[in-house]
């Protein structure tokens, strides 16, 4: 089949086929993800606006001494809000705000993997901010800072409904991480443009990916932990009680196991947009890129060994204080590369300086004081003396306001004519930076030295004649000019969205692939799906590179229906034709679900929990329908050659997706029974004080293996064609997985440990009971394939569903033997 | 150099795209992963298996000792850190295989000055030929965390281990 030359598409077809419809119903369904992107833009910026509303009452407080505009437990919650604010409802959200607009732009496609997903995602980020905001009115807002550190945040010390505002709000927004995570990673590697490989990806795809794939494997720390925590505030359990096995460094553990990883997480596509911005406005490619690629993944998973500097003054052992220390300072090497990287690009190219590139070299100035003060405290014996002071203050706010904010800017100003068509104003943009940096410098520089003063985080006012004031005052000057900075920025995103000057496709002469369509972008992205022979494809003529000449007037337009290619992971070879899904309310009303569940949890409603765990099942039931629309649906012939359409085999998207699941799930277990060992190894006691009966737990360990293998036994049969040994397969599993779960009930009867006995109680039942819970997921899923496989729906080429079923079943066995031999065997072993 | 039965275009009759990986054929693909993710792997053990054996060994229930439960600790510490560093070697020499089959790959194409720089700069540069790309990557990837593992390796023997 021949390439369609663009200017001979029936671009008002692709447009029916995929705009979404005007008016609420349109707003309420949309899964665009350039839609989803700006609302996750918007948003954040919204509770940017909060956040820094928050700071400014606490630096009016801290201005002058002795001052008590606000009391001490209002400024305990004026803190802690700042912080989960800013961390969790702005500076993850609006990098994802621009990966959702900007990824299927840069890599070629016309949408993400899993657009309903991506919706969800952002519904759900929605509802949780909202949940979070109630605890305004209630006067409960949360009160023990963004890490939330028990003892303090536990029952005893702080009975209100604060610390379970924290833990549920941070339940609902793992979850909308961690979909938003599997989605961009899947789109990563399954839905680019033909020849877009690894090595042509722009830098913020290879930072948005580092921080996804930390996601999946660090989230789960959190969200164990806020579990445990709301487990112990109201139902009795002992993970953080010393006095019945507990410990609360246990928290502290897992939350920086999570914590240090994030830091990395609002960062790396952060430094992204730098790296793939700046280029631009120096008339030349960024220099060594493979270096800062590099340097992006490594800064990622270096990233998951430093998280015990946050706990250096917690009287663990100095060799393992020594061996994170070590981490925390060669940590700076790949962060180096960067910096040089762009130094470099900046020393052999062209600059011109527009507001965009103001605001980047403003970034590369802010991360490193940032940087270098984290090196500072990454020496044991220099954060003994800091620690939980004004210092670290500083160093966190140089790094979080330096790499995250003024790159965010950077972009905004940069992308701003891709979102709308129209250009910022650049005098006003030259204002926004200066008022930004001074203010940013005349806030955050003085807290070095008040913190080597002496002065502690987090109090909530002081006494003068301290030396402290001079500085405070200084500060608080400075977040009002900072503040003012953020309201021209406003100002003009406002009136240039209506009134700036006409953009056209490319106002930069940039060279990568988003700025090859008509700004803003058709509903379609591309009118003809483009193939890619290097990583400028807009620079291709004066810069000589790539393997051949990207094709971007003419391709394939894939036009029936909303589709888009699957391509293989490391080289973009088309794979299959995907179907895409249409617009939807589910992704809406999971999130408005969830968010009954955690009303219901908080106020103790359970029947209204129940409603929203009833509406939820019902929503999902409806998503997963088998849809016409994304069913398989043979092969067609394309440019490249005949592809199924539909599915996409054995490595499908589905299976991409069902892998980040067993990923994000596999570490939540390996979380729990980090927590088990953990207090295990510290209690002075005999652990537990009785040994669990084996005798049942090993019964059923038979039986949750051979239904495996029976499992396994079905799939293969419908992979020769053999529809018959599926069903009996997949029924056999479904069969042995329900006598699995009533065992276990026969098994719960007879115990004598009581969840609220002790801490080894309430691990017991909370990871058997996380375990029965996701065999009971496993069941459902099994019981539709086998629903399916009866009326026939699956054969040789087709059996997605089957695959991705089994697969997770598999994993709820293989979790088991985890669980089995941790909790059964372990400790009949001491 | 001979290799690749694959074809060296994306199997597009429409378009003049060369495949980005012409040379993917010369190497297996889990040498690559393996050069990748060899020497995080080695410190990802070193750095869990090391902390719980230097935090419990020197705090093994609710009080903190003055020396290790064990005379043995170092050296357990040291065979855990030998296990990393045989990872990390391992991965560099498996990347500096792969590097040295593909490091031409897509070499002419690496922009307008690809003819003056050597074959490292032109990768490092434009990142263009994805094996190599790939094979680069487990290089440098291999050496930043053996430099991290050898400094961990090193707090093993200067460090008092308790309080």
């Amino acid at each position: 089949m021949a390439a369609t030359a663009i200017d001979r598409v029936d671009t008002v077809q692709l447009k029916e086929t995929w705009e979404t419809p005007r008016g609420w119903r349109g707003t309420l369904q949309s899964v665009d993800h350039k839609t989803i992107g700006l609302r996750y833009l918007v948003t954040s910026i919204v509770f940017l606006v909060v956040g820094g509303i928050e700071a400014l009452l606490m630096r009016s407080q801290l201005a002058v001494s002795g001052e008590h505009m606000l009391s001490a437990n209002l400024y305990d919650q004026m803190f802690s809000m700042h912080g989960v604010t800013m961390i969790f409802l702005y500076a993850a959200p609006v990098l994802s705000g621009f990966s959702n607009y900007l990824w299927p732009l840069m890599l070629g496609s016309r949408d993400m993997a899993y657009p309903r997903l991506n919706a969800l995602s952002y519904w759900i980020y929605l509802v949780a901010g909202i949940f979070l905001y109630t605890s305004l009115p209630l006067g409960a807002m949360p009160n023990a800072g963004w890490f939330d550190y028990v003892p303090y945040a536990g029952r005893a010390y702080n009975p209100g409904l604060n610390i379970d505002f924290y833990a549920l709000t941070i339940l609902l927004l793992a979850v909308s991480t961690t979909v938003g995570s599997i989605n961009f990673v899947t789109t990563l590697f399954k839905t680019r443009a033909p020849g877009m490989s690894l090595n042509r990806l722009p830098i913020i795809v290879w930072g948005t990916l580092t921080a996804s794939i930390a996601n999946i494997f660090a989230l789960p720390a959190l969200s164990a932990a806020a579990i445990m925590l709301f487990l112990d505030r109201r139902y009795g359990a002992h993970f953080f009680d010393a006095a019945a096995g507990g410990h609360p460094l246990l928290w502290q553990h897992l939350f920086w196991m999570f914590g240090h990883p994030w830091v990395y997480i609002v960062v790396l596509p952060a430094m992204g947009i730098v790296s793939d911005a700046l280029p631009t406005f120096c008339r030349r490619p960024l220099v060594g890129y493979t270096f800062v690629a590099l340097a992006t993944v490594t800064t990622g998973v270096l990233g998951f060994g430093v998280w015990i500097h946050h706990m250096f003054a917690t009287g663990i052992p100095p060799m393992a204080l020594a061996f994170f220390g070590a981490v925390s300072i060669f940590i700076t090497i790949p962060s180096a590369v960067a910096v040089f990287s762009w130094l470099a690009t900046l020393w052999y190219g062209r600059p011109w300086y527009p507001a965009a590139m103001k605001f980047m070299l403003g970034f590369i100035a802010l991360f490193v004081i940032g940087g270098v003060s984290g090196v500072m405290t990454a020496a044991v014996p220099f954060d003994f003396q800091l620690t939980d002071t004004y210092f670290v203050v500083a160093h966190l706010h140089y790094v979080l306001v330096g790499i995250n904010v003024f790159p965010v800017m950077a972009g905004i100003y940069y992308w701003f004519p891709k979102f709308t068509g129209r250009l910022m104003d650049e005098r006003l943009g030259t204002w926004n930076f200066w008022t930004m940096f001074i203010g940013a410098n005349l806030v955050f520089f003085p807290m070095h030295i008040v913190g080597m003063l002496g002065m502690p985080r987090r109090i909530y006012t002081y006494p003068a004649g301290l030396g402290w004031d001079v500085y405070n005052l200084i500060e608080t000057v400075g977040a009002f000019l900072f503040a003012i900075g953020v309201a021209m920025f406003a100002w003009n995103v406002l009136k240039s969205r209506r009134n700036g000057a006409v953009a056209g496709p490319n106002p930069w002469d940039a060279g990568t692939l988003e700025w090859s369509m008509s700004s803003p972008p058709p509903p379609y992205n591309f009118a003809v799906l483009p193939t890619i022979g290097s990583r400028h494809p807009l620079w291709e003529d004066r810069l000589g590179e790539g393997s051949a000449t990207s094709t971007l007037s003419r391709g394939p337009v894939l036009d029936r229906g909303r589709e888009t290619f699957a391509t293989s992971p490391l080289d973009a070879e088309p794979r299959a034709v995907m179907r895409m899904p249409e617009d939807s309310y589910a992704p809406l009303a999971v999130a408005v679900s969830l968010g009954l569940v955690a009303y219901g949890l908080l106020f103790g409603l359970l029947w209204l929990a129940g409603i929203g765990v009833v509406l939820l099942a019902a929503c999902a039931i409806g998503w997963l329908w088998p849809d016409a629309a994304t069913a398989f649906a043979g092969t067609t012939e394309t440019e490249f050659g005949e592809l199924p359409v539909g599915a996409s085999g054995r490595r499908s998207v589905g299976w991409w997706g069902m892998m980040g699941v067993v990923a994000t799930e596999a570490s939540f277990f390996a979380y729990l029974l980090f927590s088990y060992f953990y207090l295990s190894s510290l209690s002075a006691n005999a652990w537990p004080a009785h040994a669990p009966a084996l005798g049942l737990p090993i019964i059923n360990t038979g039986i949750l293996l051979l239904s495996s293998v029976m499992a396994l036994w079905g799939t293969s049969g419908i992979e020769r064609g053999n529809e018959g040994r599926l069903r009996f397969g997949i029924g056999g599993a479904l069969v042995l997985g329900i006598l699995f779960l009533v065992l276990q009930g026969v098994e719960y009867s007879r115990e004598k440990l009581a969840f609220t006995h002790d801490a080894y109680g309430s691990l017991f039942y909370t990871i058997t009971g996380f375990h029965g819970a996701h065999v009971f997921v496993g069941l459902v899923m099994l019981a539709v394939v086998l629903v399916r496989a009866l009326r026939g729906h699956f054969g040789q080429a087709r059996h997605e569903a089957v695959t991705n079923a089994t697969l997770y079943w598999h994993f709820v066995d293989v979790v088991w033997l985890a669980v089995f031999t941790t909790i059964y065997i372990t400790p009949h072993l001491r | 150099m001979a290799h690749a039965e694959a074809p060296d275009r994306i199997d597009s009759s429409g378009t003049a795209a060369g495949h980005p990986a012409p040379q993917r054929g010369n190497v297996a693909l889990w040498t690559l992963w393996f050069g990748f993710l060899g020497a995080p792997l080695g410190w990802t053990l070193q750095t869990l298996a090391n902390t719980a054996v230097a935090s419990h060994g020197c705090y093994p229930q609710l009080f903190p000792l003055h020396s290790p439960m064990t005379g043995a600790m170092r050296g357990i510490l040291f065979v855990i850190s030998l296990v990393a560093i045989i990872a990390g070697v391992a991965a560099l020499a498996v990347s500096w295989s792969t590097w040295q089959r593909t490091r031409g790959e897509h070499q002419e194409k690496s922009g307008a000055d690809a003819s003056r720089h050597d074959q490292s700069t032109a990768a490092l540069e434009t990142g263009e030929g994805r094996t190599r790309f790939m094979a680069l990557s487990g290089l440098l990837t291999s050496v930043v965390f053996l430099i991290v593992i050898l400094a961990h390796t090193a707090a093993v023997f200067v460090v008092v281990p308790c309080w």
